[in-house]
């Protein structure tokens, strides 16, 4: 299910909580590695350690997460 | 595959903060000058077009849809005026109405001004026509898919825009916009500036009557290909000054990073790179700043230039780049020194030079451009670069 579009974005009240449609998205990017969109975003914060082959997947999800930050 | 979890990472950062998170640090569009932005909805007698400058608003429907434009003083004027729209697809369905209108017609004007807008916005870096959703997707990420980002409602919504007309178009342009804008885009604009010249030129020529619509001629053809190729590639190489940009592209390995490991001799340099991606192939020219992707430098002539010697792989699996024809500006490069690498800027004064000798080329009376008869089609094998630039295309 995804968000009415004529709707402002959701506020996400936690770190685990994600908008649905993005978790799902992030989900099938993350298939075959064991991943859930929610370990995609501790690592993506820097909360968890990914295992050594999946180094370079957390090293990009990392950069993306810190890459922008307060540019609007 | 590592761009798309970068891609993620922002994603996911933009979801969890509720706003939307850079993708680039400049602004990817020129700002558009006195813009006028165009709605359509509905289709055939039904097309609705509502259009505003800003302080006006007009509408108009079936086929004097265009009249909504001509209201606001928009013809064939000495300045272009830029479009906004939400879309490509409401450029191409403008273009429908401007084809179906009389030559004769009150709205011809506009019809031709929409003929304009159609070739330019083939031409990426132009500010004639402005699509604020691809023009949005460019400058941030959402905290959606990437499939929602297509729609213009979801910016909107992400923006804090409300008015859902035109009116909201030149809000959203006006934002994405804003800031410093890319450099070297600014040329683009005076590209604009001589193909409207032209273009008002030829269509009231009185002497030499020409229609807008017609068909390029072979020679037209060839040299409109050769314009828009080459503003492609321009673009894509400014892209790359982007400091945001860049650090995404080491991700897909059109930008490259490392640390030199060894200067074998004069002109030579291995640097050891940080990761496997690497686009740049053997034999291409490439210049390189000291640092790290996003210590891209804006201005001046590039720290480094070279070219690709070869690529290895190490048994500890580093991918080692060897440069060769190597040149640095002020000193070589030390070993342990971290360097960013990217394919060598394309110069817009070197493209203007080729598209000239190709103009008289073409026009030379041995080319079957010209007049001559077309060659016959022939067989070969594609070269494997082009095979895998067709498929990264």
């Amino acid at each position: 299910m995804s968000r009415p579009t004529d709707q402002p974005p959701p506020e996400p009240s936690g770190p685990a909580e994600l908008p649905r449609a993005v978790a799902e998205y992030a989900e099938q990017l993350l298939l075959g590695t064991g991943l859930a969109a929610t370990d995609a975003l501790r690592l993506a914060r820097g909360d968890m350690d990914a295992p050594p082959e999946l180094g370079g997947l957390a090293e990009a999800l990392r950069a993306g997460w810190s890459a922008g930050e307060d540019r609007r | 595959m590592s761009v798309a979890l970068f891609d993620l990472g922002q994603r996911l950062r933009a979801a969890t903060l509720g706003r939307p998170v850079a993708r680039c640090s400049f602004a990817p569009v020129l700002p558009p000058v006195d813009p006028i932005a165009v709605t359509l909805s509905g289709a055939g007698e039904g097309a609705l077009v509502r259009v505003t400058d800003g302080v006006r608003l007009t509408s108009a429907s079936g086929s004097t849809a265009l009249s909504a434009l001509a209201e606001l003083g928009l013809g064939l004027a000495p300045e272009p005026r830029p479009l906004v729209i939400p879309n490509r697809g409401t450029l191409g369905r403008l273009l429908e109405l401007a084809r179906a209108t009389d030559r004769d017609a009150p709205t011809a004007a506009v019809a031709a001004v929409v003929g304009w807008w159609e070739q330019r916005a083939a031409h990426p870096g132009s500010g004639a026509v402005l699509d604020v959703t691809t023009a949005c997707a460019a400058r941030w990420v959402l905290g959606v898919p990437p499939a929602d980002e297509r729609q213009l409602a979801v910016w909107l919504g992400w923006l804090e825009v409300a008015d859902r007309g035109p009116g909201g178009l030149l809000e959203l342009a006006d934002r994405v916009a804003a800031g410093p804008t890319l450099p070297g885009l600014e040329p683009c604009a005076e590209q604009d500036g001589a193909s409207w010249a032209y273009f008002v030129a030829r269509a009231t020529d009185a002497s030499k009557p020409w229609d807008w619509r017609a068909r390029d001629n072979r020679r037209e053809a060839a040299l409109g290909l050769a314009t828009r190729c080459d503003a492609a590639e321009l673009y894509e190489s400014l892209c790359l000054g982007d400091p945001l940009v860049a650090t995404r592209e080491a991700f897909g390995g059109a930008v490259v990073s490392g640390v030199v490991t060894a200067v074998p001799g004069q002109g030579l340099l291995e640097v050891t790179l940080d990761r496997l991606a690497c686009r740049l192939r053997e034999d291409a020219a490439v210049e390189g700043y000291p640092g790290h992707p996003r210590d891209v430098p804006t201005t001046g002539q590039p720290w480094l230039r070279g070219r690709v010697a070869a690529t290895r792989v190490t048994p500890d699996e580093r991918l080692v780049l060897s440069l060769k024809d190597v040149l640095v500006r002020s000193g070589p490069p030390r070993r342990g020194q971290r360097v960013t690498l990217r394919p060598r800027a394309v110069d817009p004064h070197q493209q203007r030079s080729r598209r000239q000798e190709l103009h008289r080329r073409y026009a030379a009376r041995r080319s079957w451009l010209s007049g001559g008869a077309p060659r016959a089609p022939r067989r070969r094998d594609v070269p494997l670069d082009v095979v895998i630039a067709a498929a990264e295309s």
